[in-house]
């Protein structure tokens, strides 16, 4: 008996075969803590004393000058990743969404401007063709109703406090390993200003107060990272020929035995693993010989995982279901003989 | 017939009274005591030799943003010949601002607070309000409305004096 592999001759595929990666459930939680920033800029503090005193058993009582104190306004805004973890993708792959949160924490309506770098450094390689959505249905989620951002077109204008949902799109080069890293940065600007801490900027606060740029300092990069998390499905095919007379020679009547041996590698699930493989030409399907993990299956459909000729004529279907890195290894074997 | 006069007088005064329970001066009209209200920051400054020096700048001419604090003064002289007895002074905590626990401070004054607008003055020990459940809880700074400083002596002619406290800009 001798073993050979077939890996240069595989007549098997997968069909339908679907590398889901895994799947995040994310969810965007708004701010509810409304009023949590502040006074709003422009807002004028009202101070007036009185005083009462007596005299000669005459009781007066004076107010002083009202003093009203113009609140000015500080440059705030927070910018956050909002996946749970890296976002699974396959590798190519089109229109990979990274979510992002744009929160303005300053006392004053500010519009903001973005820019999105796919060609961020430390990671292993560059998204492409990187585009960035704002959240217009305000659902948190990309979605059809989202409008794609230009900047200095739809710059989004946040009141204090407000929060939106901001998408960068991108896709998946080809030839990536799972495990491998892409990142894209989001930057965001106050149009106000930027620049250093505790920075003075007159009068360009909301209704012509200064406007001071606080502690985030009007400017801010935040970084979102793509993981290749295709689940690689190796099929590796041996057989072993049994000749009628006892030898390994392959000739009419000769028995082959194929053992197909299958496993999910990588970090994500493989949902809806079937396997396929068409009955070799100028062979005959020795009935009753297909097994998977040593247990026999019937040629019949419907009645468990495989079947032959059942779903596809002339093709050996075996439904492996989801499979992940950690899955047992499947063993599928079945018989032909040499016409 | 002068009787009658005198009675109307008195009931015209004890109107008065019922009225406006303090005369309040019209406009143009002097009184002897002069209130006037202040509002300073404290901003840290670097001099000369490098060393970094607090100081306090009128409020409008410095930046005020939310979280800041902001300490006003009210500063009250009698500028009259006779004495004031009963001197109070009262100043609302602005809208907007939180006051400072502790922070209310006047020279031979009795310092008071209120938690309803002014209606009522108390020492913090004694205020109370109603928490979301409706029971009532010791009050916190962040309550109060208003603080009151009572003069524990008469302002004499010409004397003058201040007092002051500190609130955060929510």
């Amino acid at each position: 008996m001798k073993m050979k592999k077939l890996k240069s001759y595989l007549g098997f595929n997968f069909r339908p075969l679907f590398f889901a990666g895994l799947l995040f459930i994310f969810t965007i939680t708004l701010p509810s803590t409304a009023g949590a920033v502040g006074t709003p800029a422009g807002t004028l503090i009202e101070n007036q004393a009185s005083v009462s005193y007596i005299v000669d058993a005459a009781t007066y009582s004076a107010d002083s000058p009202l003093i009203l104190l113009p609140v000015d306004e500080v440059l705030g805004s927070t910018l956050t990743w909002q996946d749970a973890a890296n976002v699974a993708v396959l590798s190519p792959d089109t229109d990979k969404v990274l979510t992002y949160l744009l929160t303005n924490i300053g006392n004053g309506t500010e519009t903001f401007e973005l820019n999105a770098d796919n060609a961020v450094g430390g990671d292993t390689f560059d998204p492409t063709t990187t585009r960035i959505y704002l959240d217009t249905d305000g659902d948190g989620v990309f979605s059809v109703g989202d409008t794609l951002y230009v900047l200095g077109t739809n710059d989004p204008v946040l009141a204090p406090d407000a929060s939106i949902a901001i998408f960068i799109v991108n896709n998946i080069p080809s030839g990536l390993l799972a495990g491998d890293l892409g990142s894209v940065s989001l930057s965001r600007t106050s149009t106000t200003g930027s620049g250093v801490v505790g920075t003075n900027l007159l009068g360009a606060g909301d209704g012509g107060v200064d406007a001071i740029i606080g502690a985030s300092g009007g400017s801010l990069t935040t970084t979102a990272t793509y993981v290749i998390a295709a689940v690689i499905i190796t099929a590796t095919k041996t057989q072993t020929i049994l000749d009628p007379f006892g030898g390994v020679l392959t000739m009419p009547g000769s028995v082959i035995t194929y053992t197909i041996i299958v496993t999910a590698s990588g970090t994500g699930t493989a949902t809806g693993v079937v396997f396929t493989d068409p009955i070799p030409a100028n062979t005959t399907y020795n009935l009753n010989t297909l097994s998977l993990n040593s247990t026999p299956l019937s040629d019949a459909g419907g009645d468990d995982q495989g079947d032959v000729n059942a779903t596809t004529p002339g093709v050996i279907t075996v439904t492996l279901g989801d499979m992940t890195s950690l899955s047992p290894t499947q063993t599928i074997t079945f018989e032909v003989t040499i016409n | 017939m002068k009787k009658v006069n005198f009675l109307k007088a008195t009931v015209a005064l004890a109107f008065a009274f019922i009225l406006f329970p303090s005369l309040s001066l019209a406009k143009g009209e002097e009184g002897i005591i002069k209130v006037t209200a202040k509002s300073e920051v404290e901003v840290v400054i670097t001099t000369k030799d490098g060393e970094k020096k607090v100081i306090r700048k009128n409020a409008d001419e410095a930046k005020v943003v939310p979280g800041d604090t902001v300490i006003f003064s009210v500063v009250f002289e009698n500028t009259g010949k006779e004495e004031a007895t009963g001197v109070v002074i009262n100043n609302p905590v602005p809208e907007h601002m939180v006051y400072i626990a502790d922070s209310a401070e006047g020279k031979n004054t009795t310092i008071t607070f209120s938690v309803d607008k002014g209606k009522n003055f108390k020492l913090p020990k004694d205020l109370r309000v109603k928490n979301k459940r409706g029971k009532e809880v010791g009050a916190k700074p962040e309550h109060y409305t208003n603080i009151r400083w009572t003069l524990d002596n008469a302002l004499p002619s010409s004397k003058k004096g201040t007092v002051t406290f500190r609130a955060l800009l929510k």
